[in-house]
């Protein structure tokens, strides 16, 4: 990648802002060290622990106006899906390129229901790609982690096939997880980025906690003004 | 848009707008129930330590603002990035201005950003041409109605349905009803066309990560998510103390900032962007300028008003704050309202200009309690009140005399006593049961509101030594 351009006169930039900070009695305040130690839950979980947090999930989930499904088999996996699509009336669906969502073969679910399923990239222009990603009515993502105590999605943009378009643009979101995906919190996901990435963040990374929503007039709660307005989490257990 | 000067017309306009009033009461409750509650779910003690250590992690980075500045820049160019340098608001405004122009661009949607606000980019961007459209639900909406924000979370706050739906019928071609959720409908509608037509993408920074080079973008409505994703040229504008080390950092913010602005566990999207996309991928821009804004904000380096740099906007001072509450946002003159903008506008733009919003304050300290970083607004307050009477060393003469007179009066228990059996002789015109309701000015203001108790036939001093007698007896 091609550095960048720095506009702007750096030297006097700064000279302003060194010259001001002063040096309080006591020395420069340190950097703090573990800032999330004590305010996070910080913990290993079992099979068992993250079947009570896929409950947990639910809970703020569904809380926040989204609808979640646990699923025990493949079979049901379809059923659900296909209520789905009967439920929003769905044609056009599009789906990440994650090979988690290959495995679920979800292709052979929609070749028997209405809707058909394009997997990204729908094209390779982006005026072509643009307004196809547009007219899709659901977008269904691969849970990379899932936070329950907060109901909330986090989706690395690891691999270009796993755009931010999807999980933004339709109406209807739909992301598919196990409960090996489910962890309590910030600290888990902290440390499994610093693992997985170190300070080379994804291009994007998204973390949805529900539908869209406003409260910008009258206060009034309306769900779904830009992002999706149905959101669905489909939760396999991990050991099926 | 011309701003009245006064802050005293400003205020008495805003007491007259009743339904302004009614419409800021209902939504600054909301917002503080909707806090408080939260902050009971995670515990007082938890909270407390949330607060403490987000107050130093700030003040760890504005003392060191110019390492974490540097790391930043450094990693936005690393990663193709632009960075713009800008001191001034004229400066930013020109880089953007010039990118513009160079971009040949006419459709620019912007998500909400404080910062522009202050370097008016808008009128210089429509000035050259472009069509400069907000996304974010209540920014469009005042942008419609050609007025600032009135709220930092909730900028058309002071605004009810029928008002809205009469700027939508404006724009639209065809009716819009006024029920809330065909308002909302329409705005999907209309800003979903603008937003697949985009040129540019301009966005603000919750916090920038100097260790990555990346921009948290927090919105509920998803509005900044779409445009950091289907801009091909993305702007971004942050303030420059809008910066933290790392992720680790970010969580105790995040937590802090969606609790204390709606009471929301965290905000729907949270967005973490590092610029411009990789070659194989798809979508994400192109190119992206970061352009770092001062405005002013070095100048509170090193000075007692520094901490006001550790400000994360998440607006829980003006929901807490009894004057905000009675005379809603556009009353503070600029882009900052209630306590937050009482002590920023004067800092920024200047005590000649702003040095009035010192007194917009009663000193309850209710905003130093709401504020999740800990600065101390209502000690600043009063400190930019003392640094008004030394700038200006003229205070209003009567008011001078007059605390002269008490300042001499109480000094002395003969001179005290004789006042206030003066008094009591010559309060009997304005006494009516026991109450006095009006008066000479200048309490005749203070009294259109309340009234004060009459003075006793005796005071307590008076009183003692009769019951003391008695008792000795």
């Amino acid at each position: 990648m091609a550095q960048g351009v720095l506009t702007g006169n750096r030297e006097a930039f700064f000279s302003t802002i060194r010259q001001n900070i002063k040096t309080p009695p006591g020395g420069k305040a340190p950097r703090v060290e573990n800032p999330m130690n004590g305010l996070f839950t910080q913990r290993e979980t079992n099979a068992q622990e993250r079947r009570e947090l896929r409950e947990r999930f639910i809970h703020e989930w569904t809380t926040l106006g989204g609808k979640a499904f646990s699923i025990k088999n493949r079979t049901e996996l379809g059923q659900t899906i296909k209520q789905i699509i009967q439920e929003r009336q769905l044609q056009r669906v599009m789906r990440w390129d994650h090979p988690e969502l290959e495995k679920l073969k979800l292709e052979d679910i929609f070749s028997d229901t209405q809707a058909s399923l394009s997997r990204w990239p729908l094209e390779k222009n982006y005026s072509d790609w643009i307004g196809k990603a547009a007219a899709m009515e659901a977008g269904i993502v691969w849970g990379d982690m899932v936070m329950a105590e907060t109901g909330t999605l986090v989706l690395p943009a690891a691999s270009p096939g796993q755009p931010a378009s999807i999980s933004v643009l339709p109406l209807t979101l739909i992301a598919i997880f196990t409960t090996a995906q489910l962890v309590d919190g910030f600290s888990a996901v902290v440390k499994s980025f610093k693992e997985r990435f170190g300070t080379d963040l994804p291009t994007t990374t998204t973390f949805i906690s529900g539908p869209s929503r406003t409260t910008d007039i009258e206060m009034v709660l309306t769900i779904g003004v830009h992002g999706s307005r149905f959101v669905y989490a489909l939760i396999l257990d991990e050991e099926t | 848009m011309h701003i009245e000067p006064s802050f005293r017309k400003r205020y008495h306009k805003a007491l007259s707008d009743t339904a302004m009033l009614k419409a800021v009461k209902n939504g600054t409750g909301r917002l503080r129930g909707q806090r408080a509650t939260a902050v009971e779910a995670v515990g007082a003690e938890r909270w407390m330590e949330f607060r403490n250590r987000a107050e130093a992690i700030r003040m760890h980075v504005i003392q060191h603002l110019d390492q974490y500045l540097e790391q930043l820049i450094d990693n936005v160019l690393k990663k193709g990035g632009h960075v713009c340098l800008a001191k001034t608001g004229e400066e930013a405004v020109q880089y953007i201005s010039e990118l513009a122009k160079k971009k040949n661009a006419k459709s620019i949607l912007k998500s909400k950003s404080m910062v522009s606000e202050e370097i008016h980019l808008n009128p210089a961007l429509e000035k050259q041409g472009c069509k400069v459209i907000e996304s974010d639900l209540g920014e469009w909406i005042i942008q419609l109605a050609g007025e600032t924000p009135s709220h930092i979370i909730a900028p058309a706050m002071h605004k009810n349905r029928f008002q809205v739906a009469d700027l939508f019928n404006a724009v639209s071609e065809e009716k819009i009803p006024t029920e809330i959720a065909d308002l909302c409908g329409y705005a999907r509608k209309y800003l979903r066309e603008k937003f697949l037509g985009i040129d540019i993408g301009i966005t603000g920074c919750n916090f920038a990560l100097a260790d990555s080079g990346a921009i948290t973008l927090c919105t509920n409505e998803g509005n900044a998510r779409i445009i950091s994703a289907l801009s091909p040229t993305l702007v971004t504008i942050m303030g420059m103390e809008r910066i933290l080390p790392g992720l680790e950092e970010l969580t105790v913010m995040l937590s802090l900032l969606a609790r204390s602005a709606t009471g929301q566990k965290l905000t729907v999207y949270n967005t973490l962007s590092t610029g411009v996309r990789k070659e194989e991928e798809l979508d994400g821009p192109q190119e992206f300028h970061l352009v770092i804004v001062d405005n002013g904000r070095s100048r509170q380096l090193g000075t007692k008003y520094e901490k006001i740099l550790n400000c994360i906007r998440c607006g829980s001072c003006l929901n807490a704050c009894p004057v905000y509450r009675n005379i809603g946002g556009h009353a503070y003159g600029w882009v900052y309202p209630g306590p937050i903008g009482a002590v920023l506008s004067p800092l920024y733009q200047g005590m000649d200009k702003y040095g009035e919003l010192a007194y917009a304050t009663t000193l309850c300290g209710a905003c130093t309690f709401a504020c999740p970083v800990k600065i101390p607004l209502h000690d600043m307050l009063y400190a930019l009140r003392n640094d008004k009477v030394e700038l200006e060393k003229t205070g209003e003469l009567a008011e001078d005399i007059a605390y002269k007179g008490w300042s001499a009066t109480f000094a002395s228990m003969s001179r005290y006593r004789f006042s206030i059996r003066m008094a009591r002789r010559f309060q009997f015109p304005l006494v009516k049961a026991e109450k006095i309701a009006f008066g000479p000015p200048p309490i005749s203001d203070w009294l259109k509101h309340r009234d004060m108790p009459a003075l006793p036939n005796k005071f307590f001093h008076e009183i003692w030594p009769e019951m003391n007698k008695d008792r000795k007896e």
